[in-house]
């Protein structure tokens, strides 16, 4: 599998058990602690929650890490993007879906 | 000779990534007689229901030929009739359209990739001789159980 080596972890953390996971989505930021063994998906509904997105968005939307387009699968652990560090910034973005003109 | 590609879907197969998602209850291999393989996946409908969706896979010359993956009632080994596709948002409807080549419509599909350039265009979503079978499913998974996330918006407020 293709990782996406992309993880924004500072590095200023001892690997402790939890990481600080910043997710930013329009102009608005919220922070949250999650054990480093979560998975993308539930800082995912998370952040739907906090946001408080709409039904029609939530179905829609991905998280990518800060910086990077690739939208992060729900399996992903939190630990396996910031490997050593304990913070962590998201970008809440639309995920993609093929150009469908036919 | 024995076609190298077996050898390397067995081995994604046997993944310890892939071995997870059967193990999670997010999708299963019905079965696998080259270069077929049929599979179903997990999903939520739009009211909440848990269910699953088959599918039936080419996987000749992998990996170096994107695998192409389409819809299918593996019951009836048919394809799927209008009322038999996933529904929820444009997200779902877009992937599991009834399209030209009838496959699922997404980059890293065969048919899909050099389809309206989708995966020059996007290349984060594309095939690449570098993925593995576990990035397609979690792909499929993903989006096939994004019309949970409203519902649990719902239940949790």
């Amino acid at each position: 599998m293709e990782g996406n080596g992309n993880g924004n972890g500072n590095g200023n953390g001892n690997g402790g058990s939890a990481i600080s996971v910043t997710v930013n989505y329009q102009a608005a930021s919220k922070v949250e602690s999650f054990p480093r063994g979560a998975k993308v998906s539930e800082v995912l509904a998370w952040a739907i929650t906090a946001f408080s997105i709409d039904d029609a968005i939530a179905t829609e939307i991905e998280l990518v890490v800060t910086g990077t387009t690739e939208e992060l699968q729900g399996s992903k652990p939190l630990a396996s993007l910031a490997p050593g560090g304990s913070t962590l910034t998201l970008d809440l973005v639309r995920g993609d879906i093929a150009n469908g003109m036919l | 000779m024995e076609d190298p590609a077996i050898a390397l879907i067995e081995a994604d197969l046997a993944s310890e990534e892939f071995r997870t998602g059967c193990d999670d209850g997010r999708w299963r291999v019905m079965s696998f007689a080259y270069p077929r393989l049929d599979f179903k996946v997990s999903a939520i409908e739009p009211d909440g229901t848990a269910t699953e969706y088959g599918f039936r896979a080419d996987l000749t010359n992998y990996p170096g030929l994107a695998p192409e993956v389409k819809l299918w009632n593996l019951e009836e080994d048919r394809k799927p009739i209008a009322g038999e596709r996933p529904s929820g948002g444009k997200r779902v409807a877009e992937t599991f359209k009834d399209w030209g080549s009838g496959t699922v419509y997404r980059p890293w599909d065969r048919h899909t990739g050099p389809h309206n350039n989708n995966a020059v265009a996007k290349p984060h979503l594309a095939w690449s001789k570098d993925r593995d079978l576990a990035f397609i499913f979690e792909d499929l998974y993903g989006i096939l159980v994004s019309n949970g996330r409203k519902v649990a918006t719902r239940t949790a407020a």
